[in-house]
């Protein structure tokens, strides 16, 4: 422009003529690729529910609702209905009390170890909840739990013992998953409140509790109470600590009762009948939550503001870091050194550490020949179920986002539907669905993989969205109008932009599928088994010390998952995500 | 190079019933070789025309040539990728995750020149837009003037037919903007590419352009020379828009040749450009530039 280069100007360079008038075929691949994730919506989501549906209104001769009377009238039925609401009511509520005060510590005092919380609550909702239930067993169950052999037998005192096979119990075990649900949302929401709000407050002469409860409770409320209705949906949806905690109480829920009509002989039309009363309850719960959270846009609106100032809680903050250290202790310590002390003791109980041994681990790793196929299962499952569940979430996000199809927002809900299905009513649509069809799937890898996309295909939908919010659609555009194809320009501009994204979500499905148990427990075969199944079914036929050891396994195996995929692909994309989410 | 031929394009947005139209019944003919500035206030429809040619946006009415070849119609529209046009972007679009040399050298991939060849040309067109040695920066470590000149090497490398800029200047400081404009100027002069250009700043399009067009309200007001849409606005939106004026109601005495003699606040008498067709008693507005 100011200089002439000397090679000449661009008016004088040649050029290869581009494909001046190209021939547009009517279909191109972008046609064929969104196809075919819809398609594959409808095959994991849409059919497997309409088949779920059918079979529950289905009798003898044709369409009878008989299923859903037996269902909401059966004393057996009912009573699971109840325990679940009564197990989802006080989860939900603890959760609240735990969630919000640890939330509120972190964020508005100066409570001493802050980094401590956080972890609890990561670790927390990162365990395996039937592995804590597992531990808590070996503490608590009636009469060899080490703690009630401790207080019973040793301290003589019998009043003191407590037994986890009980409603308390299982919403003790409960809790220490979902509480992190609501320690989230309502630590976000708190910091997200503009501190300009409550020195308003403040300055027309209102307390500290008084603008406390009048500014910020209301402020923050929608997103604490959408974290407590995900605490309380997450809570009802937990098979395994449901089986493991409350089958042997009596306590019977509603994902342990469909457990048990499969019993031979299985019993389709009610299980059926039954997951949809369970689906009603989570969805009502769901769309609550959504409603809450939709109202939340007025605290984050603001957002970014200054900082709040801390309360200075004085002697009183001591008190508040010794809950959280209880805490941490209960969900955390308590459970993995149980779980570390059985899987190298000989015989548990009050004099395990005398006779310590790797013998478990040796029957786990190379006598019990289960257990490596399901490593390797579970690990094949995960690997392939976290890659497709983000790759349809990414054509899925971006039909939503950048295509001007009709109906795409229908897609987009149909994606998110799961949200709403317990893992056992995935596991129980499945088996309605692909027991009609003329492929043999049940009993196979198959149909695991496809429960597990199913089920978390909400996730890759999400961070797919969300990281595809981050790149101007003129990112795209100009690729395209330098003549790049849609294939070319999703490899070579969008999926490189949105690739930290998808990875995070990837993370976020492989972590739950490699622990997933609620759909399996009902899929599997003994070729198809699982790394979470080999667990239960060890526990069930009471290996009590090897499942420790294979429960040590599990955890090692998700930590070094992640670990590792931090590794991969974490560092140097991270460190580009943020100038690529700048100037997008 | 080529023209471009606009007939009765419309395009609403939402629903069609709710009347909000970003582009209605817009004839347009831009010229070969030509620097053709679309002008108006932001939300007139002028980006959302721009956009229409590039082939973004299917038209609810209306067609599109290029050359005498159809591209755009209700029914048919040539993809971006096969029209052989350029675009610059308002935010530049330069993509965060390619040095400055993969960004430019994209277009010549597509078109699967040979990596020497095409990496001379790089080189050639980044000299051209003064950023010759900085191939191998990527953008975050670049100023908002250097994205710019990579946007526009970008689009340049390719030698489009026909280059769409939307107010690539807006996102400039005041001194960089000025100098950037003379420098698309002459560039457009040198490579003899038809430029349309959006802005809704009047004295860039003056300073720029071979013809402007006034949109406002989705609708074309005015297109002409700069001197004449200056000079002689087809109604008042147009002399409103294209800089400070100052309105005063008058009645036409007498008219001869184009001039005519208009008096106004019932003292003053002013000797005129007239619009043709006036006749004498018709009451006007009479724009005074100062």
């Amino acid at each position: 422009m100011d200089a002439t280069p000397a090679g000449g100007t661009a008016a004088t360079l040649t050029m290869p003529a581009p494909r001046l008038v190209r021939r547009v075929p009517r279909w191109r691949l972008e046609h064929v690729i969104m196809a075919a994730a819809v398609v594959a919506l409808i095959v994991l989501v849409v059919l497997p529910l309409t088949f779920l549906l059918i079979g529950s209104v289905r009798g003898e001769q044709g369409l009878s609702f008989e299923h859903f009377a037996e269902v909401l009238t059966g004393r057996l039925y009912l009573s699971a209905l109840q325990n679940s609401l009564i197990l989802g009511a006080w989860t939900g509520l603890f959760s609240l009390a735990i969630g919000l005060l640890l939330a509120w510590a972190v964020s508005r005092t100066d409570v001493p170890g802050k980094g401590l919380i956080k972890v609890t609550a990561t670790l927390s909702y990162l365990s395996p909840p039937f592995l804590t239930a597992i531990a808590f067993v070996y503490l608590f169950s009636p009469n060899a739990g080490l703690i009630n052999v401790l207080v019973r037998d040793v301290a003589g005192l019998p009043w003191l013992t407590f037994n986890i096979f009980s409603m308390t119990g299982l919403v003790l075990v409960t809790v220490l998953h979902t509480f992190p649900f609501v320690f989230l949302l309502a630590s976000s929401a708190l910091q997200s409140v503009d501190a300009s709000y409550e020195e308003a407050a403040q300055i027309l002469g209102a307390s500290k509790l008084r603008t406390a409860v009048s500014i910020t409770l209301p402020l923050v409320a929608p997103a604490v109470l959408s974290g407590t209705l995900l605490a309380f949906v997450n809570a009802i949806a937990l098979f395994g600590s449901q089986a493991i905690i409350g089958l042997p109480g009596r306590v019977v829920t509603l994902p342990t009762r469909i457990y048990a009509l499969f019993d031979y002989p299985p019993e389709y039309g009610l299980a059926s009948a039954l997951s949809l009363v369970f689906v009603i309850i989570t969805v009502a719960a769901l769309y609550l939550q959504r409603a809450f959270l939709a109202r939340r846009s007025y605290a984050t609106l603001a957002g970014k503001g200054s900082r709040p100032q801390l309360m200075v809680l004085g002697p009183l903050r001591w008190v508040l870091f010794g809950f959280a250290v209880l805490v941490f202790l209960v969900s955390i310590i308590a459970p993995y050194s149980t779980l570390l002390a059985v899987s190298f003791s000989k015989s548990w109980g009050l004099d395990f550490w005398k006779n310590l041994t790797l013998a478990n681990y040796r029957f786990i790793l190379f006598e019990y020949n289960v257990t490596q196929r399901a490593i390797a299962n579970s690990l094949v499952l995960a690997l392939l179920a976290a890659s497709i569940a983000v790759l349809l979430g990414a054509v899925i996000g971006w039909i939503d986002l950048r295509s001007r199809v009709p109906g795409r927002k229908l897609l987009d809900y149909a994606a998110l539907v799961p949200l709403g299905l317990p893992g056992i009513v995935v596991a129980v649509a499945l088996i309605q669905f692909w027991l009609k069809m003329p492929l043999a799937l049940y009993g196979t890898m198959a149909i695991l993989l496809l429960a597990y996309v199913g089920r978390y295909i909400p996730l890759g939908v999400r961070s797919a969205n969300a990281s595809l919010r981050q790149v101007d659609p003129s990112l795209e555009e100009s690729a395209q109008i330098l003549g790049a194809s849609w294939t070319t320009t999703m490899r070579e501009v969008t999926l490189p932009l949105i690739r930290p994204g998808l990875f995070a979500g990837w993370l976020l499905v492989f972590v739950p599928v490699i622990q997933e148990l609620s759909a399996s427990i009902l899929l599997f075969s003994s070729s198809s088994i699982t790394l979470a199944v080999a667990v239960f079914n060890l526990y069930e036929t009471g290996y009590t010390e090897p499942v420790a050891a294979l429960a040590m396994i599990n955890m090692a195996i998700i930590g070094v998952a992640i670990w590792l995929a931090y590794k991969i692909g974490g560092g140097g994309i991270a460190a580009r995500g943020g100038r690529e989410g700048a100037v997008a | 190079m080529a023209g471009i031929t606009i007939k009765g394009l419309s395009k609403h947005f939402g629903a069609r019933d709710a009347d909000v139209a970003a582009v209605s019944d817009l004839d347009l003919d831009v010229n070969d070789n030509q620097f053709v500035t679309l002008l108006g206030p932001s939300g007139c429809g002028k980006t959302t025309t721009l956009r229409l040619i590039a082939g973004y946006i299917v038209p609810d009415a209306g067609t599109i040539h290029v050359d005498g070849r159809l591209v755009s119609s209700p029914g048919h529209v040539v993809p971006p990728d096969a029209r052989r046009m350029g675009m610059v972007f308002q935010n530049y679009a330069v993509w965060p995750h390619k040095t400055v040399f993969e960004n430019v050298v994209f277009g010549l991939k597509i078109r699967k020149v040979p990596a020497a060849q095409a990496r001379r040309k790089v080189e050639e067109t980044l000299a051209l837009v003064n950023l010759a040695g900085l191939e191998q920066r990527y953008p975050n470590e670049l100023s908002g003037g250097q994205q710019q000149r990579v946007a526009l090497a970008r689009s340049l490398v390719v030698e489009p037919e026909i280059l769409l800029l939307d107010e690539p200047l807006s996102n400039l400081d005041a001194k960089l903007r000025e100098r950037m404009r003379t420098e698309l100027k002459v560039l457009q002069r040198r490579t003899g590419i038809t430029f349309v250009y959006v802005t809704h700043d009047q004295s860039e399009a003056l300073a720029l352009s071979d013809m402007i067009a006034v949109i406002h309200g989705g609708r074309l007001q005015q297109y002409g020379a700069p001197f004449e849409v200056y000079s002689q606005p087809a109604n008042r939106i147009v002399a409103d828009f294209m800089g400070l004026v100052n309105l005063v109601p008058g009645k036409v005495l007498e008219t001869a040749n184009g001039r005519g003699t208009v008096e106004a606040a019932s003292t003053l008498r002013l000797h005129v450009a007239v619009p043709a067709g006036t006749t004498p008693g018709e009451a006007v507005e009479v724009a005074i530039r100062p």
